[in-house]
């Protein structure tokens, strides 16, 4: 029964969703006035989604919770992820939420600061990788540099100055557009067309009950 | 010929400092160079929003963080100020809960703004900002067929629907209620949402550069109508809108910091060359 229940859940919610998509009558189907069957299971994925942030919130003080306890290395950063996880979540939840001002000061201040930080370093990474990894060592890495600097100069204004998007070609500008509206448009449609034929085949065999690993090693 | 085969071996320090100064110089003191308007992406977003009527509704979205806030930050400013401007009705959500207090402070930064240039902004009559909902695409589609239901009829600061005048003319999103979306996206949920659930509506993205190439099939296919395409599409609507701010001051930082990667490609394979050369010899 461990393995049968969900396999038939997962067939039965599969069905479901996809009549959802298909078939509008069962999108408008009411399960009483002016109640939808569709609005009643969006909102469990709502509730799943909040159960999946507690589910979070456990596992994670679980687990630095171990740490912490015997000493591992690095322990006192667990000590430190617990109390800003908590802090914030006590701040937000009972002193004002979105209102409060040291919640939002730490957002605006803290968080956004860290994230754009985190984000700009990549510049300094991809100035270092581009120098120590980009070396021309046969025709291919030659033309991805020649496409590489022709799309990097036609998207700022230096290409335009080296030249201009009105000379012959379109100059960078017009080199960059064509690179990017049709082989990149090409590929990325071939790329994307196999992704979705093997997510269709994955989402088959998931509600066929033929692949069962996300059901994990029970018997 | 032995001090170019070093070329290849540049303390990674100098890397780092020139690149800094590549980026933060021109801030300080812009260059100045010339800004082209994309025809193919960014026109198309402008002409969507001068298109409108006043009191027409648009919806945004925000789908990105503070990591993005530099390529998307001055591009959500720019267009939310032109559909103000042109007294277009803004309704926002964010389908990243990361950003949804960024988008916000970012939106009530340019509203005083327009405030103060005598341009009305007032919350909940010319915008309101539902922010995040939990529940991923499947409350998505359920917006479209009752926002209010979806939205548990409160705005991101809690504010009830009942009290903001402006949603009692959006009770659902449909295509009669909304005149477009504008995503504004650095990753996933991002784009999809709309191509998939919103494939009727009159979809626009503003993107960070590189996701660009990954939308530019969409935009072929004229599944969406205009592409913002990160730092340049920004800068290129301050333009449009007469108002140069952020986007524009950062476009010669962003000139600098390319040129600072290609000479490095350069120098780099010259070293290998004239190393490999002297290894032969």
């Amino acid at each position: 029964m461990k393995r049968e229940v969900p396999l038939v859940l997962t067939f039965v919610m599969t069905l479901l969703r996809f009549g959802f998509e298909m078939l509008n009558p069962m999108l408008t189907y009411e399960i009483s006035e002016g109640v939808r069957l569709f609005s009643r299971i969006s909102f469990s994925v709502t509730f799943m989604y909040c159960m999946g942030l507690f589910m979070g919130l456990i596992n994670l003080t679980r687990v630095h919770g171990n740490t912490i306890r015997r000493r591992r290395e690095h322990w006192i950063y667990s000590v430190w992820l617990l109390i800003v996880m908590y802090g914030y979540a006590i701040l937000g939840l009972f002193f004002g939420g979105m209102e409060s001002k040291p919640f939002t000061w730490i957002y605006d201040a803290v968080i956004v600061p860290l994230d754009s930080t985190m984000f700009s370093l990549l510049a300094f990474f991809i100035a270092s990788a581009a120098y120590r990894a980009f070396r021309i060592r046969n025709v291919e890495s030659v033309i991805m540099m020649v496409v590489a600097f022709i799309v990097m100069l036609g998207n700022v204004s230096l290409g335009e100055v080296l030249w201009s998007s009105e000379a012959f070609l379109g100059g960078f500008k017009g080199l960059k557009d064509w690179f990017l509206a049709t082989p990149n448009a090409a590929s990325q449609r071939a790329i994307g067309i196999g992704v979705f034929l093997g997510s269709y085949a994955a989402i088959l065999r998931v509600a066929l009950g033929l692949e069962k690993r996300y059901l994990g090693g029970i018997d | 010929m032995n001090w170019l085969s070093k070329l290849d071996t540049i303390d990674p320090r100098w890397v780092y400092i020139i690149m800094a100064v590549s980026l933060v110089f021109p801030v300080l003191k812009p260059l100045g160079l010339a800004i082209t308007i994309d025809e193919t992406t960014t026109v198309p977003v402008y002409n969507w929003v001068e298109s409108l009527q006043p009191g027409d509704i648009v919806v945004g979205d925000i789908a990105f963080s503070g990591g993005s806030e530099g390529e998307l930050g001055p591009q959500l400013q720019a267009w939310f100020r032109h559909c103000m401007t042109k007294g277009v009705k803004v309704i926002m959500v964010a389908q990243w809960n990361t950003g949804e207090r960024l988008g916000y402070t970012l939106l009530e930064q340019t509203a005083k703004q327009l405030e103060g240039e005598g341009i009305s902004a007032e919350y909940g009559v010319d915008w309101v900002y539902a922010g995040y909902k939990p529940g991923g695409t499947t409350l998505w589609r359920q917006m479209q067929i009752d926002f209010w239901e979806a939205c548990a009829e409160t705005d991101m600061l809690g504010n009830s629907f009942q009290d903001l005048p402006l949603m009692h003319r959006f009770r659902k999103w449909d295509k009669e209620s909304s005149k477009g979306i504008m995503a504004f996206v650095a990753g996933s949920p991002g784009l999809p949402t709309y191509t998939t659930y919103f494939p009727d509506y009159e979809i626009y993205v503003g993107n960070v550069a590189v996701q660009v190439p990954g939308a530019m099939n969409t935009l072929r296919a004229g599944q969406i109508k205009g592409l913002l395409a990160g730092l340049p599409g920004g800068a290129q609507y301050e333009i449009l809108l007469d108002t140069p701010g952020r986007a524009v001051k950062l476009m010669d930082a962003q000139s600098m910091g390319h040129l600072w990667i290609m000479a490095l490609v350069i120098l780099g394979n010259i070293g290998y060359y004239m190393k490999a050369k002297s290894r032969d010899q």
